[in-house]
């Protein structure tokens, strides 16, 4: 994510003297560490009853920032790693082999869990970029 | 999570009027002040100041009924600053901080984005 988008504040550098402020910035002001799909209905009734701004960061891929906002209620989606292995999914376009996954998995867990059922999965030129994310920005 | 588990926090007398803070969009306990205060600032998302900003005790309810998940979000080199509002200046985790800081592994395990690429 450029750092523009953080305010440019809170850079590291071991020569506190010629580094400038740290402040909150862009920053979030909370997380939630999600783990279960309950934790997010109670923030985005939290949100909406507030009118808070929210947003979902994953891996924090996304160059346009749409993982931080100042003042906003973070939704922390790594920590949700579940892989299931359908090996006859169907739905009305496609039948066959697919993966049920979490909206934390990485591309290289995806790669991994293909490997161990002996399939192919596509992830993207970023192994550990989050699969389910839409952005496609990878440094 | 269902409307009967928002009944249920409705029912918890230590709660208070807070339950309603956590129902979904079309239940009936929306609180009508607070709708009516919604409408008025609908334009702007609210910020610390405003009167629907959660106050400290509203953000621990929060964290409490989340199973204890909600954290304050830090910037992780604040431990390069002597001087930060986050009083936590510690040189060596800022030498390592400062020497991981093109590691991913590191800014992945933190929850807010990582920032690097184009300014170093």
């Amino acid at each position: 994510m450029n750092p523009l988008y953080q305010g440019l504040t809170c850079r590291p550098g071991t020569n506190s003297s010629a580094l400038g402020n740290c402040t909150q910035g862009g920053y979030s002001t909370y997380s939630v560490r999600v783990s279960n799909v309950a934790q997010i209905q109670l923030a985005v009734n939290l949100a909406r009853s507030l009118n808070l701004r929210l947003v979902v960061k994953n891996t924090g891929h996304d160059y346009n920032a749409r993982s931080t906002g100042k003042h906003a209620l973070s939704l922390w989606t790594h920590n949700l790693k579940g892989i299931q292995f359908l090996p006859s999914y169907r739905s009305d376009t496609y039948a066959g082999k697919a993966f049920k996954i979490g909206a934390g998995v990485q591309g290289f867990e995806l790669y991994e869990a293909a490997d161990k059922y002996g399939v192919s999965a596509i992830a993207g030129i970023c192994p550990v970029r989050g699969r389910a994310s839409s952005s496609i920005t990878c440094y | 999570m269902t409307d009967s588990v928002v009944d249920k926090l409705q029912e918890n007398a230590a709660l208070g009027d807070h339950a309603s803070l956590f129902a979904f969009a079309d239940s009936n306990i929306t609180e009508s002040t607070r709708r009516r205060r919604i409408r008025r600032s609908a334009k702007c998302k609210t910020v610390p100041g405003d009167l629907l900003w959660p106050s400290d005790s509203i953000w621990g309810l929060f964290d409490l009924i989340l199973g204890g998940a909600l954290e304050p979000i830090k910037p992780i080199a604040s431990v390069c600053y002597p001087e930060s509002a986050y009083d936590d200046y510690d040189a060596s985790k800022c030498a390592s901080v400062t020497a991981n800081w093109g590691d991913g592994a590191l800014q992945y395990g933190v929850p807010y984005p990582r920032c690097e690429f184009p300014l170093r």
